[in-house]
């Protein structure tokens, strides 16, 4: 009885700590492949940030339900534009927000109202392709301290991937010495990781440090031209 | 073994505390409509954005989901790796947040459930809501051929009827191990009662005094009377039941039913996703027994934790001496109320999000 005992408290030690972990975790339900580019204007300014996005089969699948099909599976374009519009919609709240961020050296950029968006569906591989252009709200001019993209579901609801590593990232009619990077989200480091646990759920903003710390758990792309 | 208790009744508030993690969680809806609103921690940020590790990780294993479709409908074998992704992503949906889990935990801790009858809470729970998924999208995309955002607005309604349930529920236990007690114990202050102070030991969840009498004949059992049955008040047939009664137990079904309905009702959007996608392969059944797998993999996980807490709670009471017995059943009624509040105010406040998020995301 007593054995039965310990193997049952290291048991439930276990499953505690497995509880522990994961209990901060929203399950993703919808994972994209992304692509970025990012457009200049003829005076080498940056203006536009445009986005694609391909869907997982699963929720493609889901988002098409019940719509009408022709004979090949295509479904109608005026019924894409719909959902198209839908989510442009959608994604403006303020929460979300694309799932995009922008700053110039480290201050945010404000853009408007997307602009271009359009689905398209693959019946043969059974995902949904979203593309669409934020155009900054004036032009920029950027230096050496840089313009970064930022993108990330901050609820993990979306789990965002950039398949094509350092070359996700491109410039359109970018000036040549404009260099373009790629930082895919990395974990924190043990230290940066017991600080935020230390911070309680009431207190809304991070510290300076920390903030710096955990965009390294978005995508990062940075574009420098020195 | 004072030492051993307390760290089983440290772990046992654990438990509860992290099963009710969510509780600090507010909904709000999703950009893209799915049949599951956000979850947003109350930070919007910091605290969730490094748990994305981990989010990359289920990415690998639930996106092989729907190869594993796909390879089944060519090769009948294949059958297996679908199955086995299905159950694996169960067990994982199972250990991840989830209000099913915590709620099933609570209601067998407040009702002290048997072993056996809190394994078999979580199975069946977990069975209904594969069944509940296989129904909605057979019934809503495959005869009706409705769209998906008719789908959600079906699996809010079955939301709203699963949290309704779970607050009545938490309210009713509240009742039995929090109020009764309370007015029992100022009852039994009283001194036209005082001759049956000595039998406070049978105050609650049997339904009051009608005990006592039993209790009275039967002085060396009393260390056993509180774990295992729901049987009604005109049988007080646990007196003289020993340890393997914690381990099985007959079951009240009426009230075992609103528990298996609270969690049950509410389909996983992981079920319904992968319903939908094999339902526009043209092979449904792959669906279904994927639902089903993950089922099992949900049951039998929720069924470990649940039965895990419970004997931890069992482990607080069980004891030798006298003295200890006091203070251990006091512990365990004060783990039984909290579990009862817990389930109360779970139902309360994933009601009033769903009824909040219910106007604006479908």
């Amino acid at each position: 009885m007593k054995i039965f005992k310990k193997i049952c408290a290291g048991w439930v030690l276990a499953i505690a700590q497995c509880l522990i972990i994961p209990a901060a975790q929203a399950h993703p339900h919808i994972w994209i492949e992304g692509g970025i580019e990012l457009v200049f204007n003829s005076q080498g300014n940056a203006s536009a940030v445009r986005q694609s996005w391909l869907f997982d089969e699963l929720f493609s699948t889901y988002a098409l339900q019940g719509m009408p099909r022709d004979k090949s599976g295509q479904v109608p374009s005026a019924e894409l534009d719909k959902i198209t519009g839908e989510w442009m919609n959608a994604l403006a709240d303020p929460e979300s927000h694309f799932f995009t961020k922008i700053t110039l050296g480290g201050k945010p950029l404000a853009f408007g109202a997307p602009l271009n968006a359009r689905s398209t569906w693959d019946p043969k591989s059974s995902q949904l392709f979203l593309s669409f252009e934020l155009p900054l709200e004036s032009p920029v001019k950027i230096d050496a301290k840089g313009l970064e993209v930022d993108i990330q579901d901050p609820s993990y609801f979306v789990a965002f991937e950039y398949k094509s590593g350092s070359r996700a990232f491109k410039g359109i009619d970018a000036p040549a010495q404009c260099k373009f990077g790629y930082m895919p989200p990395r974990p924190l480091d043990p230290k940066t990781e017991r600080l935020l646990w230390s911070i309680p759920p009431t207190q809304k903003e991070l510290p300076e440090n920390l903030r710096e710390a955990v965009r390294q758990l978005s995508h990062q792309f940075t574009v420098k031209c020195p | 073994m004072i030492n051993l208790r307390m760290r089983f009744l440290f772990l046992a508030a654990l438990v509860l505390v992290f099963g009710f993690s969510d509780l600090a969680l507010a909904q709000s809806a999703h950009p893209f409509a799915t049949p599951e609103q956000r979850l947003s921690v109350p930070t919007s940020g910091w605290f969730a954005e490094f748990t994305g590790q981990m989010a990359a990780w289920q990415g690998q294993f639930y996106r092989q989901l729907t190869g594993a479709v796909r390879a089944w409908k060519q090769d009948g074998w294949a059958a297996w790796l679908l199955l086995g992704l299905s159950f694996g992503y169960g067990v994982f949906h199972a250990l991840g947040p989830g209000h099913g889990k915590a709620v099933l935990t609570a209601y067998v801790l407040a009702n002290k459930e048997t072993i056996r009858n809190g394994a078999l809470l979580a199975m069946l729970s977990a069975f209904l809501q594969a069944l509940v998924a296989i129904a909605l999208v057979a019934v809503a995309a495959g005869v009706l051929q409705v769209s998906g955002v008719a789908m959600n607005r079906a699996t809010w309604w079955l939301e709203l009827a699963s949290y309704a349930l779970m607050a009545a529920l938490g309210a009713w236990l509240v009742f039995k191990h929090v109020l009764q007690p309370v007015l029992s114990s100022l009852r039994d202050r009283m001194p036209a009662h005082a001759v049956n102070t000595q039998h406070t030991h049978a105050q609650h969840s049997h339904g009051g005094h009608a005990c006592n009498h039993d209790h009275a004949h039967h002085p060396h059992t009393h260390h056993h009377t509180h774990h295992h049955t729901h049987v009604h008040d005109e049988n007080c047939g646990h007196v003289h039941m020993p340890d393997p009664a914690l381990i099985s137990g007959p079951m009240n079904w009426s009230k075992a039913t609103s528990a298996i309905l609270a969690v049950g009702l509410r389909p996983c959007t992981g079920a319904i996703f992968v319903l939908v996608f094999s339902l526009a392969q043209g092979f449904f059944i792959a669906g279904i027994a994927a639902a089903l797998a993950m089922g099992l993999g949900t049951g039998l996980t929720v069924a470990a934790l649940a039965c895990s807490s419970l004997w931890m709670s069992q482990a607080i009471v069980r004891s030798d001496s006298a003295s200890q017995q006091r203070w251990q059943k006091a512990l365990m009624l004060i783990l039984q109320a909290l579990a009862s509040v817990a389930v109360l105010a779970l139902g309360l406040l994933l009601l009033s999000a769903a009824l909040s998020t219910g106007t604006t995301s479908n």
